[in-house]
């Protein structure tokens, strides 16, 4: 009797208790970038990366980079913003004097606690995962691929205007739903600039910092805001349906007007879920 | 997704259940027993620019919860409610919002015991499964699934468990498969039973499954992770030794290499009445074990790795340089040997005099190179780096002078690494000494005055902090303290502040009120790569404990 028992629970034990080892390749195939090389117009769902950083955040380059393999990986997909706020963003000391902390950053990260819960992490859509809208950077591809090949459920056409003589900025913005949806929506234009740069501590260097370091996709502001404006009417949509909106800004001085770009974001009103992005170069 | 907050509805029916027992028991003779206890901690706080303390919007934060815990005969259940609005600084900010994040029922008899719901859990030392609760920390890794307790014959105990782990207010995406078998052979085996040595052997598997998305690695879903003990008690001797193995668990505290890992804890101590001797050693490499493979920071630990090092209690050698184990690689050491000096001698006085001595230390372990990077390293199995990471020695001389003067005095010296322990770069390793002195007096009957001073003397980092404390207690109800902590020896003469807290506090039966008003330090803390400011505070504080 007591034998059968300690077999069936050896069984069980082998049952419920399982180990993959994996002898590689360790690294997937490569990516399924359906974009690269088409050069007609393909209507893809696009997903906002946003990486809230700091320059006196030494793990920070590790999340960076993480964006970068995602942006390898599928392309044009990916619209990434670099959030700096928090602890780690505020300016110190003659290396760290830059301020790349906005209001609109500001009031992000004061709603999704991103900086209070340690940096680097970031918001994938800004969607919440078991509960969760902080996603460590680790995790942002897998996340990504969640979204990846849904098909989109609406387009954002973004023509800028620039006048570099005022350095004035006018946007218009077509949006075309796709499919019915039921719910509000919001639209924001935020401004990002590429590629800026100025030290970075990083803790995997043996000086413990980058003093020329490029930031990329860095937030710079808002044309309508942190939470820009409802969309339409904002009773809900249907597919076919055309909006048409407009913004205008001027691009302040210090500004690398090549380098900036309006990040376009459609976001559920209620739950603050984005369902689309864009990213248009204003040059 | 299930998430905490949309199990309202299974709360209700938990407290319509409770009520429904109370009362369809009422009328008979066992109706149950019904225990809890409830805490409040809610600070105001300050502005104060000069420690840089941040403007708290709220003005004030609140932590509070209510354990209540229902037991007839062999069925026990129970709930905590918890409430963060919003979470005190200093806590992780993903507890936000209030919830019933620990719920279960559980039913015993002589032989086996079922949980279901949230439980608590440890195999063997815990070094591949422990879940626990420390409120103080906020650290929280619940259980949430369920749990068979068996014991087919007497000396042989086996546990098994398939569940999920609280992380703040959801779960963590990964299920923990877990089973434990111990054996007892001076139980098991009635021969055995009058020996004067006792074994136990225990061995545990668990099992992690998360599902694998990441496009750019091949990750495994199933990580199994094994551990063996042994137990060998003789009269005063008890050698306690304790191996665990990892298969391959890329994740993000140990950058996403595909090596196995490994851990061993060997713990021996022999005790005589007036002598005691501990021996201890430990290796870690890469065994950093979670429930959710891209978790960083705390949270989600499905293992439990304590520093093979002397918890203190006293302020400055408890929170300026406390050595925190590093998992993905360690290799330490312990030794203390504790003596009571006989009454009557010359050192030992009427009373007698105890001694502790205490040597503590770990390093890092090597990491050679290997060919497929993505292994990670190599690494020598008996042989530590020469990077020091912590070193302890302490002496600690405790005396009674009469009956009603007790005095207490610590010697500390100390090497911390605090790059390595703290995660960060660029401060080095920091070389410490430190002294306290603790007297006790006693005025009158129930009235006790306690004055406890302690130095910390060091070049590098913030310099050299003193620190004192008066208190007084009027047993079993009051007492008030006053403490100031004076980094005296900031190289900043800005920062060199007073940080001064006094305290008081009333207990009354099971209730316990305590208020506190003053400064706290501030401090960077990096846990798995990510790293949080935890800020300055400025305020009052009040805190209500209360059990029933």
């Amino acid at each position: 009797m007591k034998i059968k028992l300690l077999t069936a629970i050896t069984a069980t034990i082998i049952l419920l208790n399982g180990c993959d080892k994996i002898e590689g390749p360790y690294g997937n195939a490569a990516g399924n970038n359906q974009n690269s090389g088409d050069t007609s117009e393909t209507i893809l769902r696009k997903i906002l990366v946003e990486d809230f950083t700091g320059h006196t955040c030494g793990n920070c380059p590790r999340a960076a980079e993480s964006l970068g393999q995602i942006e390898n990986l599928y392309g044009d997909q990916i619209v990434a913003i670099a959030i700096h706020a928090g602890f780690f963003a505020e300016p110190t000391g003659a290396f760290f004097s830059e301020d790349y902390r906005t209001s609109v950053g500001n009031d992000l990260d004061q709603a999704f606690g991103n900086s209070a819960a340690g940096l680097p992490n970031g918001l994938i859509n800004r969607k919440e995962y078991d509960g969760q809208s902080i996603i460590q950077h680790t995790d942002w591809a897998s996340k990504t691929s969640e979204w990846i090949n849904l098909p989109p459920d609406l387009v954002i056409r973004t023509v800028p205007q620039y006048n570099p003589a005022t350095r004035e900025l006018e946007i218009s913005v077509n949006t075309t739903i796709l499919q019915n949806i039921e719910e509000s929506l919001n639209i924001v234009y935020y401004l990002t600039e590429d590629s800026i740069q100025s030290a970075q501590k990083d803790y995997s260097l043996a000086a413990q910092y980058e003093p020329n370091y490029y930031h990329r996709h860095v937030l710079r502001g808002s044309m309508n805001g942190a939470w820009g404006n409802v969309l339409g009417e904002g009773i809900g949509y249907t597919a076919n349906q055309e909006l048409n909106s407009n913004a205008s800004f001027t691009i302040p001085s210090t500004w690398n007007a090549s380098k900036i770009a309006v990040v376009t974001i459609v976001y559920k009103t209620g739950n603050k879920e984005v369902i689309q992005a864009e990213e248009t170069k204003i040059q | 997704m299930r998430t905490i907050f949309s199990l309202k509805s299974e709360v209700v029916l938990c407290f319509i259940f409770f009520l429904s027992i109370s009362e369809s028991f009422a009328q008979q003779q066992n109706a149950g027993e019904l225990h809890g206890n409830f805490q409040l901690d809610a600070q105001y706080y300050n502005k104060d620019s000069l420690i840089g303390a941040p403007v708290v919007p709220e003005k004030v934060l609140t932590n509070g919860f209510m354990n209540l815990w229902y037991t007839r005969g062999a069925f026990s259940a129970g709930i905590r409610y918890e409430s963060y609005l919003n979470v005190m600084q200093g806590f992780d900010p993903r507890y936000r919002g209030t919830g019933v994040p620990f719920r279960f029922a559980s039913y015993q008899n002589e032989q086996l015991e079922a949980t279901v719901g949230n439980f608590y859990e440890q195999f063997g030392g815990g070094l591949i499964l422990r879940a626990y609760e420390e409120r103080g920390l906020g650290y929280d890794n619940a259980f949430e699934g369920v749990r068979v307790r068996y014991q087919p014959v007497k000396g042989l105990y086996l546990k098994g468990l398939i569940a999920r782990q609280r992380t703040f207010f959801s779960l963590s995406p990964g299920i923990v498969r877990g089973f434990d078998g111990e054996i007892n052979f001076n139980e098991l085996i009635s021969s055995l039973a009058d020996k004067k040595t006792a074994v136990i052997i225990g061995g545990s598997i668990v099992s992690r499954f998360q599902t694998d998305q990441d496009p750019i690695y091949n990750l495994p879903e199933n990580v199994g992770a094994f551990e063996g003990r042994m137990n060998i008690i003789r009269g005063k001797f008890n050698l306690l030794a304790e191996y665990g193995y990892k298969y391959n668990d890329p994740n993000a505290t140990n950058g996403f290499i595909y090596k196995e890992g490994q851990a061993l804890s060997i713990t021996s101590t022999y005790s005589t009445k007036g002598f005691g001797l501990l021996l201890a050693a430990k290796r870690l490499d890469n065994f950093d074990f979670r429930s959710d493979r891209t978790a960083a920071g705390i949270g989600a630990n499905i293992n439990f790795l304590p520093a093979l090092t002397r918890q203190h209690t006293y302020n400055l050698p408890a929170t300026i340089y406390p050595y925190a184990t590093q998992p993905n690689g360690e290799m330490g050491f312990q030794a203390e040997m504790t003596y009571k000096i006989k009454k009557g001698s010359k050192l030992g006085g009427k009373y007698g005099t105890e001694v502790t001595v205490n040597f503590s230390g770990t390093n890092g372990i090597i990491k050679r190179s290997v060919d497929n990077d993505t292994l990670g390293y190599s690494s020598p199995f008996l042989k530590a780096s020469k990077e020091m990471f912590f070193r302890d020695f302490h002496i600690e001389i405790h005396k009674k002078i009469n009956a009603n003067l007790k005095v207490n005095l610590m010697y500390l010296n100390w090497v911390y690494n605090k790059d390595v322990v703290q995660g960060l770069a660029g401060f080095g390793t920091i070389y410490a000494n430190m002294g306290v002195l603790d007297i006790s007096y006693k005025l009158a009957k129930r009235h006790t005055i306690r004055l406890e001073t302690q130095a910390l003397f060091t070049k590098q980092d913030m310099g050299s902090w003193a620190m004192a404390l008066l208190e007084y207690t009027f047993s079993p109800s009051w007492f008030v303290a006053v403490l100031d902590q004076y980094n005296y020896g900031n190289s900043n003469e800005t920062l060199r502040i007073h940080y001064v807290t006094g305290n008081t506090g009333y207990n009354y039966k099971g209730n316990r009120i305590m208020l506190q008003y003053g400064r706290q330090r501030a401090g960077i803390f990096c846990v798995g790569g990510v790293c949080r400011n935890v800020p300055a505070s400025n305020g009052l504080s009040i805190s209500i404990l209360s059990s029933f």
